[in-house]
């Protein structure tokens, strides 16, 4: 019996010892880990936004329209940043669009972060999309890649619609 | 066997190299030597996991009972992998990228396990920290050799930075799978004639066979409890 | 009395060596050499000109490395190196054929033991590590005596296209995409024909291969003629299945590896990402000769029970 006692004991006090060890090192790298996701995020943000300087994420309400992930908001008054998520025809993997709208609630900058059919869509469509605004006049889709660039337009519509929910429940909160 | 701190400390590096003579922690050495930079970071980090588990246990080992002896080594081993962990993604993203789950593997790498089994539980803490520096070494050391190897031929670079020459003469099998064993195979055979043949015994079935019979203690511990 | 003399044995000597059969293999080999000239131009030549100089070098530099009597004269570096420029397309650069003729020799062949050892037919290793490492030049087909790249046929079948596959007196001839050997079925039949004369192949395994391949593309679909002229099959069936160190040497053996290897590829070629299945099915069954073998060997008259 007392070896058993002695055998549990020893084993929990080095576990023990092992965790509080284990939360002292996350204290001390948690926020450095956070800091750096963070500047990652803004970063990759950054790109559709020209001369940002940090972003704020809004909380999404309901009736923002699913394809939209996060709005963010440019803490210096250029505008927003969103981001999309909407299906692909053939993969599993969905197509993933970065959107920045200014201020003046015109487009930007577009970035495409996954996109997984064979068959791309051009620079040309793709940033053709930059300088409209909300109306996205004059765009079509592109011939050959239909479904993707059906859905590449809606999601960029989808991101204006979620900006105005999320601007107008802003907006009755204060 | 009392052998002098030296002697201690230089075994780990050829005579019994962990992976090239103890055939021990092939995992990481056939992924992560397919850059020079992905060897050099996963052999320091198992290192310095090497390093701190052997003088714990060490420091620990007469208190540890026999029992419950592997469940507590693998805390120890365990703990100090998360924190190397954490301290690379806090202060060394890229690597902490590229190394992957192979950088959590670490926990169950035969090398650690092996000597805290082999060496630490017997060992007072000063040695047993010569050793842990000496397999290491012997461990980062192996690891660079293969990536030299397969990051020249088959990427035509070198920790990342392209050889001029070799960018159209590359050959992508040695980065791959079936490479990286091929080259495996050609060094523990280099190796082999480095030392002669004397790092390992003559080849026999059983516990005799193994490289680390002259250390390992599974024999004297079933004759114990007979 | 005086004319009887004592003797060790052997006491009947065949004429059989290994260079002798090597030599046998080297003149079956010709026509589809030739053939490879008329069809794809002098650059052929030159890749199994390139070939058989690094296999040749190879197993020099590594016996003599490695402190290995010289094996060169049995000429068994030769056929490797002729086998395995006839697996590739004629627009391969030159730097790699000779990486793998070298692969083939040293890897496989040299670190295995030597002639008779290796665990699998080298120039059928080597065109693998071949494809893994270098599928970009090792998959640019060209249409005989033209600079454009075009696709072969097995990858137009693959791909559905089996109203383009060129007519079959093309195929027979060779007049279509693909590796510079393995197109001319003519000349490899030929070649086949004077090893069977020769006796260095027995009909089995070829027969067993190419069979069980059309009998199979009727099941499974696939125009059979067409699979049994095109792909390294013809090749592969004649000159490499038939490999002596690494097939099973019973007679039911070598028709399971002539069964296995057709299976397996037609398996691949249906099924598979890749649209040629004989190099990995050779490989596959080379690996499961001692199985084979031991499971085909013939039990001696009244030998005793273990």
């Amino acid at each position: 019996m007392n070896k058993y006692v002695k055998s549990v004991t020893v084993l929990f006090s080095i576990c023990l010892v092992i965790a509080l060890l284990l939360a002292a090192v996350n204290f001390i790298t948690a926020p450095i880990i956070e800091e750096a996701k963070k500047k990652a995020e803004t970063e990759s943000l950054s790109t559709v936004l020209e001369g940002a300087e940090d972003f704020e994420k809004y909380d999404l309400t309901d009736g923002v329209p699913e394809t939209v992930t996060a709005i963010y908001k440019e803490t210096s008054g250029l505008g927003y940043a969103i981001t999309l998520s909407t299906k692909s025809q053939y993969s599993e993997d969905n197509m993933l669009i970065t959107v920045g709208i200014g201020a003046d609630r015109i487009i930007k900058g577009i970035k495409i972060t996954n996109y997984t059919e064979s068959k791309a869509l051009p620079e040309s469509y793709t940033q053709s999309y930059v300088g409209k605004d909300s109306n996205l006049e004059n765009i079509d889709t592109y011939a050959g890649v239909t479904y993707s660039s059906r859905a590449y337009k809606d999601a960029i519509s989808d991101a204006f619609a979620g900006l105005d929910t999320v601007l107008e429940g802003e907006k009755e909160a204060n | 066997m009392k052998k002098g701190y030296l002697s201690v400390l230089i075994n780990g590096l050829l005579k019994e190299n962990p992976v090239f003579v103890l055939v021990l922690g092939t995992c990481p050495t056939l992924a992560m030597t397919d850059s020079a930079t992905k060897a050099f970071g996963m052999g320091i980090a198992a290192a310095i996991v090497l390093i701190c588990s052997n003088m714990v246990i060490s420091a620990l080992r007469k208190i540890i009972p026999d029992t419950v002896r592997i469940p507590c080594y693998i805390v120890v081993i365990a703990g100090f992998v998360t924190i190397v962990q954490m301290a690379m993604q806090a202060y060394m993203p890229d690597m902490y990228k590229s190394l992957g789950t192979y950088l959590a593997l670490i926990v169950v790498n035969c090398i650690i396990l092996g000597r805290a089994e082999m060496f630490a539980r017997e060992n007072g803490i000063f040695r047993s920290a010569l050793d842990g520096i000496g397999m290491g070494l012997g461990f980062t050391i192996a690891l660079l050799s293969m990536a030299t190897v397969r990051e020249i031929l088959g990427a035509g670079s070198f920790f990342g930075i392209a050889i001029p020459f070799m960018k159209n003469y590359t050959i992508p099998f040695f980065t791959q799978a079936p490479g990286g064993f091929f080259v495996f195979g050609c060094l523990i055979a280099v190796v082999n004639v480095i030392t002669k043949g004397k790092a390992i015994k003559k080849k026999e079935f059983g516990c005799e066979g193994c490289p680390s019979y002259a250390v390992c203690h599974v024999e004297k511990i079933a004759k114990e409890e007979q | 009395m005086s004319q009887l003399f004592i003797s060790a044995s052997p006491h009947i000597r065949s004429k059989n060596t290994t260079t002798r059969v090597m030599l046998d293999v080297i003149i079956a080999l010709m026509p589809a050499v030739v053939a490879s000239f008329l069809l794809f131009g002098g650059r052929s030549l030159l890749l199994v000109a390139t070939s058989v100089a690094t296999a040749v070098l190879a197993e020099f530099l590594f016996n003599l490395i490695c402190k290995k009597e010289n094996t060169l004269y049995d000429l068994s570096a030769v056929v490797t190196g002729i086998l395995l420029a006839l697996n590739v397309p004629v627009s391969l650069p030159l730097w790699q054929i000779a990486v793998g003729s070298a692969f083939a020799i040293i890897a496989v062949k040299g670190l295995f033991g030597g002639i008779g050892q290796n665990f699998a037919n080298p120039a059928i290793a080597a065109r693998i590590m071949m494809i893994l490492s270098f599928g970009g030049t090792m998959s640019v087909f060209h249409y005989p005596a033209d600079t454009v790249a075009s696709a072969t046929p097995l990858a137009m079948i693959s791909g559905g296209a089996e109203r383009m596959l060129p007519d079959t007196l093309d195929l027979f001839l060779g007049r279509y995409a693909g590796c510079i050997g393995e197109t001319c079925s003519l000349a490899l039949i030929l070649g086949g024909v004077y090893l069977l004369i020769r006796k260095v192949i027995s009909w089995h395994t070829p027969v067993a291969f190419i069979g069980t391949v059309f009998v199979g593309s009727f099941i499974f679909s696939m125009p059979p003629v067409a699979e049994i002229l095109t792909g390294g099959l013809l090749l592969g069936a004649i000159f490499m299945a038939t490999d002596y160190s690494t097939t099973p040497i019973t007679k039911s053996g070598k028709l399971i590896f002539g069964f296995g290897c057709g299976l397996i590829t037609l398996l691949i070629r249906k099924w598979g990402s890749y649209p040629e299945g004989v190099s990995f099915a050779i490989l596959f069954m080379n690996i499961l000769t001692p199985y084979i073998e031991k499971w085909t060997v013939s039990k001696p008259l009244g030998g005793a029970k273990k």
